[in-house]
C-alpha cells in the first residue's frame, strides 16, 4: 500500500461510493412540512390547539395557514 | 422540665394530658394546656438534636408511588418544623363543603369552628395578623384562578423558640428519648389506661395521664395505632378499618415550562383555583406557580460537581439529552410547580410491614395512590392555566406531553404533607377521630395533625395543624 493512501482515504472512498447505492435502493421523500407540522397540533377547544404542547390561540394557526 | 428518658427509671406521676410527639402539634398543646392549669407529660421518641440513629427509625417500606418518608420528617425535638419551609395559606369555608369525594365524606365540621382560631396560629408561626395573607402578583383572565394569598413564617422553629418556655413550665415534664411502644387499654377496652415508653436501654414504663394525645404524624400516627395490637388484633381505633387509609399528599406536577413576554415584569408569580372553577369542574384545589429559573441549583454532598455539568450542560444546549441522568432547568427556563389538593382515596394507605424496628414495632408501608378524580383534577388545572396565561398577553405555556395525552402516567412529586391517615368523620364507618380528635370507640385518645384532615385543600397544613390544636385545647379544658 501507498504510503499516501492512508485508511482515511479508504474510508471516504467507501463511504462515497456507497451513496449511489443508497439513492438507488432507498425511496427518497421530501419532507412535506404541513403535515409534520400538523401531526403536532392538538384541538384543545374551539378557542385553543397545542402545537407541539405549546398552547396557543387557534387563530394563530388560521393565521398561518393563511 | 425537660429529661432525658435515658437516665430515668420511673414516672411516678399520673398526669391531666400525656402528649405523644413533640413537633409543632404536640408543643402547641403542652404549652396551651399546661398555661390552662393541666398537668402535661410531653413525650419525645427523638432526641434534642438530630441523630442518624434516631432518624433511621422513620425508614419504611414502600409498594406504590415514593414519597420519601424517612427524609422529609425529622425524628427529635421539634419534630419537622426543624425544617419545614414556612409557607402559610389558611383554609377557606369551601374547604369545608359538605362534598363526597370518592365515596367519601369531607369534613364534619364547618370554616366557622376553626376560624377563631386563625389569629392564635398565627402569632405561634410569628405572621403578621394584622399584614394577613397577601399576593404577590395580579389576576388573569379566564375566571379560574385568583392570585394566591399567602404569607411567610420566619419559619418558626418549634425547638428553638419553645424550647426554654417548657424547660421552665411547672406543668410540663418532658421526656425525649422516650418512644411510645404501646397503648393499653381497661379491661373494657373503652378508656386507655397508659401508654408504654421505652428509652435507648430498652428499659420500659408505664406513662399514665386522664388523656392521651396523639401528635406524631401522618405515617408514624397510623403506624403506632397498627402496632398496638396486644389487646384489640386490628389495632386501636381501627374498628372500620380506616387507620392508615386515604394517605394524602399535595400533588407537585411538573406541568410544563413558559415562555414569558417581558422578564422584567416579573420572576414569580402565584395563582390559586378559584371555588367556582372547582365546583363547576369537580376538581380539587390547586396553587399554581410558575418561576423564571435564575440560576442552576443542585443539592448534595456532590453539589459543585453536579452543578458544574448541568451549567456545562446548558450553555452547550444539550440539557434535553442530559435530563435522563438528572432532572434539572436551565437560567432563563419559565418552570411550573404546583401544589394540586389530592382526594380522599381508600386505595392510597399505610399498612404494617413485616420487618420491625429495634423496638419491635413493625415498620410501616406505605402505598400511595392517586386516583382518576387527581388526574382530571392535574389536566384541568394545567389546560385551564395553559389557556388563561396565553390569554393575559404574559407568555405562553408549553404543557408536558402527559398532561395533553390521558394514556401516558402522569408524573408527581410530593410536598412532604403527609394527610388524611386518620381523618375525622362523624360516621365511624368513614373516619377514625370524631368533630373533637377524639378516636371513636375511646374516651380518652385524642389525635391532632394532618392526619386528621378530612380533605387536605391546597394549603400548607402546619397553620392548619396548629388552628386545630388550638381548637382541641379549647374543648378539653371545658370538658
Amino acid at each position: 500500500m501507498s504510503e499516501t493512501v492512508t485508511r482515511r482515504t479508504i474510508l471516504t472512498a467507501f463511504c462515497l461510493a456507497s451513496l449511489p447505492i443508497q439513492g438507488a435502493t432507498k425511496e427518497i421523500k421530501l419532507p412535506n412540512r404541513n403535515t409534520e407540522f400538523l401531526d403536532n397540533v392538538l384541538p384543545i377547544d374551539n378557542e385553543f390547539i397545542a402545537v407541539d404542547g405549546w398552547v396557543i390561540p387557534a387563530s394563530n394557526l388560521v393565521k398561518r395557514v393563511k | 422540665m425537660l429529661y432525658d428518658f435515658n437516665l430515668l427509671t420511673n414516672i411516678d406521676k399520673k398526669y391531666d394530658i400525656c402528649i405523644v410527639g413533640s413537633g409543632p402539634a404536640g408543643i402547641t398543646l403542652a404549652l396551651n394546656l399546661a398555661n390552662s392549669g393541666k398537668t402535661v407529660l410531653l413525650l419525645e421518641g427523638g432526641g434534642l438534636e438530630y441523630s442518624s440513629d434516631s432518624q433511621s427509625l422513620y425508614e419504611c417500606e414502600s409498594t406504590g408511588h415514593e414519597a420519601w418518608p424517612k427524609h422529609t420528617r425529622l425524628r427529635y425535638f421539634g419534630g419537622t418544623s426543624n425544617h419545614w419551609s414556612g409557607r402559610c395559606r389558611p383554609f377557606e369555608a369551601s374547604d369545608f363543603s359538605q362534598r363526597q369525594l370518592n365515596s367519601l365524606p369531607g369534613w364534619p365540621i364547618s370554616y366557622s369552628e376553626i376560624a377563631p382560631f386563625l389569629p392564635g396560629a398565627m402569632e405561634i408561626l410569628d405572621l403578621d395578623v394584622s399584614r394577613g395573607f397577601q399576593a404577590i402578583n395580579g389576576d388573569l383572565p379566564g375566571n379560574h384562578f385568583d392570585p394566591d394569598a399567602f404569607a411567610k413564617s420566619p419559619p418558626t422553629r418549634f425547638k428553638s423558640k419553645y424550647i426554654d418556655q417548657i424547660t421552665e413550665s411547672k406543668n410540663i415534664d418532658c421526656f425525649y428519648n422516650a418512644t411510645a411502644l404501646d397503648i393499653r387499654l381497661d379491661n373494657t377496652h373503652q378508656i386507655v389506661n397508659h401508654i408504654e415508653i421505652a428509652n435507648q436501654r430498652s428499659q420500659t414504663i408505664s406513662a399514665k395521664a386522664g388523656t392521651f394525645i396523639l401528635c406524631l404524624g401522618g405515617i408514624e400516627t397510623p403506624r403506632f395505632l397498627l402496632n398496638c395490637n396486644k389487646q384489640i388484633s386490628a389495632g386501636i381505633g381501627n374498628t372500620s378499618n380506616m387507620v392508615g387509609r386515604c394517605f394524602m399528599e399535595h400533588l407537585n406536577v411538573p406541568m410544563g415550562s413558559f415562555l414569558y413576554e417581558d422578564p422584567k415584569e416579573f420572576s414569580k408569580l402565584q395563582f390559586f383555583t378559584n371555588d367556582r372553577f372547582c365546583e363547576s369542574s369537580n376538581i380539587g384545589k390547586s396553587n399554581v406557580t410558575m418561576s423564571i429559573v435564575n440560576s442552576v441549583k443542585s443539592y448534595g454532598r456532590t453539589k459543585a460537581i453536579k452543578t458544574f455539568f448541568k451549567s456545562l450542560a446548558c450553555q452547550m444546549q444539550i440539557e434535553d439529552k442530559v435530563q435522563f441522568i438528572s432532572d434539572f432547568n436551565c437560567p432563563g427556563m419559565g418552570t411550573i410547580g404546583t401544589l394540586i389538593e389530592q382526594a380522599p382515596n381508600l386505595k392510597s394507605r399505610i399498612t404494617l410491614s413485616e420487618k420491625k424496628d429495634i423496638y419491635g414495632l413493625k415498620k410501616a408501608n406505605l402505598d400511595w395512590q392517586i386516583s382518576e378524580y387527581d388526574r382530571r383534577t392535574i389536566r384541568q388545572i394545567g389546560l385551564s392555566m395553559a389557556k388563561d396565561f396565553s390569554k393575559s398577553g404574559l407568555g405562553k405555556i408549553r404543557l408536558a406531553d402527559f398532561m395533553l395525552d390521558t394514556n401516558l402516567d402522569i408524573k408527581y412529586g410530593h410536598h412532604a404533607h403527609h394527610m388524611g391517615t386518620t381523618r375525622m368523620a362523624e360516621d365511624a364507618n368513614y373516619g377514625v377521630v370524631d368533630r373533637n380528635l377524639k378516636v371513636h370507640d375511646l374516651g380518652n385518645l385524642y389525635i391532632a395533625g394532618s392526619s386528621v384532615f378530612s380533605t387536605g385543600g391546597a394549603c400548607n397544613p402546619t397553620m392548619p395543624i396548629i388552628q386545630l390544636c388550638l381548637r382541641l385545647t379549647d374543648h378539653l379544658t371545658r370538658l
